[in-house]
């Protein structure tokens, strides 16, 4: 039995059969973490700049909207 | 063996297991068109309506863009990104934030609030179909009944979709969603056509407050509250996604821009002829052919809504184990009955629209703040699918009894917070409102009081597995 069922084999509240398929798919992505950043590629230094530009321009949006019309 | 292995392999779908990277199914341009086929519904219409009262078209725009984008990219984050990280779903997820038992409080507040969002997108199919029937039939005032059995057939539809599962739902979205961004700048050109730009572009709110800058703060508060409202469903529809970028992204086309464009649609039609319902003048404007047509877009819009909000809620019910052990399509089932009890008292759900989608702004925004402070300050992007399936004592996420007793008073604190800046049923408010608006407050006190006290009373005593690396019995197998 590998350390992974030892430590979650009966403890999941799922039915032994969706049980073992769970641990199969937890080995597969602890095993193949860098083939999984590969696939799931995670979001660039670029994209998190432009969300902040993004949310702080909805700000500015709102203080300019003040300072124009109001 | 082949049969089992087909069985549990539709069970990692639409279960809670984690979605493989192999499995997803949905690119970019895939989860965009999900996302404008459930953003596109009578809900932008209604809360343009629901705007008019306070703000011109021009205000409303800003107020609608801006308070989008802001509550969006704070949501979206939160959610989306856990999600198609780690395949998993968000209440799967949660048990990292609120417990392993503590993530059930998420899914229960959250379960009653979709039954009254599926009830509403019926009801506004049911009016929209009645308005049709009755152009051709040249019958008005049709009656209640015929509404109520129009709203089921919509809540019959969406369960179809859904018991095929995501694959369907994404090609459903396939066809209805380009049809509706169509459907949109075509109610947009009718409107310019027969009212004039010009005469959308000056036309005042109808009742606004003494107050302009308040009325542009209470438009700006609903749509801060509409971005929030969309927390409990997306990271259900992420895991599915191909990576990160496909899942951030789209929902600053869809839930975002495409919302607004409607909004605005709402707006517009409101402020000039009277009505945000589009059932209710596309037919005069357009013509019996075309406008029926429109209004058929219109009402499977709220299909395509319904179908995303239920497959994302029933995927997070798996969490009781009642509903674990229950096949998919019962399940489904199980969740429209509410959802079809309601639709029996129509004009209750019609009528009090806009204080449940302000009520909704209470609590989305906050749980919004405590997830992305976890998630992103405290955890650094790193969740031990071990301690998320361990429901043991032995689980790293298992804190108190198995609820993070520190994530449930953060959130439970933040709801009086909101009202101390507005009243969201009577639109009262404090003097601060004016500057800092009511969710934006309760977001962000719910994410410091979180951290501080997280780092206080939970990391200080090395509970929830926020070590770096640390993942129980095999410290080098923190997945990333």
């Amino acid at each position: 039995m590998s350390s992974l069922e030892l430590e979650l084999s009966g403890k999941t509240g799922m039915d032994q059969e969706v049980e073992q398929e769970l641990f199969r798919r937890i080995a597969i992505l602890e095993e193949n973490t860098a083939e999984r950043e590969k696939e799931i590629e995670p979001l660039k230094k670029c994209d998190w700049i432009l969300a902040a530009v993004l949310f702080a321009c909805s700000i500015l949006l709102v203080i300019l909207s003040n300072i124009i019309f109001y | 063996m082949g049969e089992t292995n087909t069985s549990v392999n539709r069970e990692a779908i639409f279960g809670l297991l984690p979605v493989l990277p192999s499995e997803r199914t949905w690119n970019f341009w895939d989860f965009a068109s999900v996302n404008v086929g459930l953003a596109i519904a009578t809900w932008c219409f209604l809360i343009g309506g629901t705007m008019s009262f306070f703000v011109d078209l021009k205000m409303g725009f800003v107020a609608a863009l801006a308070g989008n984008t802001t509550a969006i990219l704070i949501m979206a984050a939160a959610t989306t990104l856990p999600s198609a990280r780690y395949g998993l779903d968000q209440y799967t997820s949660l048990r990292s934030v609120f417990g392993v038992q503590g993530s059930k409080f998420a899914l229960l507040m959250m379960v009653f609030v979709e039954f009254l969002w599926c009830a509403v997108l019926s009801v506004m199919f049911g009016r929209a179909m009645q308005n049709i029937y009755e152009n051709f039939s040249g019958k008005s005032g049709s009656g209640v009944v015929l509404l109520i059995a129009f709203a089921i057939v919509a809540i019959l539809i969406s369960w179809l979709v859904v018991w095929k599962g995501p694959v369907t739902i994404r090609i459903f979205n396939l066809i209805v969603a380009p049809g509706l961004g169509l459907m949109m700048l075509v109610m947009a050109y009718l409107l310019v056509r027969d009212v004039g730009f010009s005469g959308i572009w000056i036309a005042p709110p109808l009742d606004p407050a003494p107050d302009a800058w308040w009325n542009f703060m209470i438009a700006f508060e609903l749509n801060l509250g509409a971005g929030f409202s969309w927390w409990p469903i997306m990271g259900g529809l992420a895991r599915l996604t191909r990576g990160e970028r496909s899942a951030f992204w789209p929902n600053m086309l869809g839930i975002n821009l495409a919302a607004v464009v409607g909004t605005m649609i709402g707006l517009a039609s409101a402020l000039t002829i009277g009505t945000d319902d589009p059932t209710e003048w596309m037919v005069p404007l357009g013509g019996p052919v075309f406008g029926v047509l429109a209004l058929l877009f219109v009402a499977f819009a709220n299909i395509t809504s319904i179908m995303s909000l239920a497959y994302s809620t029933c995927l997070a019910l798996k969490q009781v184990r009642t509903f674990l052990l229950m096949d998919w399509g019962k399940l489904t089932a199980t969740f429209f009955i509410p959802a079809v009890i309601i639709v029996f008292f129509p004009y209750a759900v019609y009528d009090n629209f806009g204080s449940f989608l302000a009520i909704c702004a209470t609590f989305y925004g906050p749980l919004s703040g405590i997830y992305f402070v976890d998630y992103f300050l405290l955890r650094r992007q790193k969740l031990n699918l071990r301690h998320i399936y361990n429901m043991s004592p032995a689980s790293g996420y298992y804190y108190w009894g198995g609820v993070n007793w520190v994530a449930v008073a953060s959130f439970v604190t933040s709801i009086p917070v909101y009202y101390l800046f507005l009243d969201p049923i009577s639109f009262a408010s404090t003097t601060p409102f004016v500057w800092l608006t009511a969710s934006l407050p309760s977001t962000i006190y719910a994410m410091v009081i979180y951290y501080v006290l997280m780092k206080w009373l939970v990391l200080s005593k090395n509970l929830g597995a926020y070590e770096t690396g640390s993942v129980g019995s095999r410290t080098e197998k923190a997945v990333p």
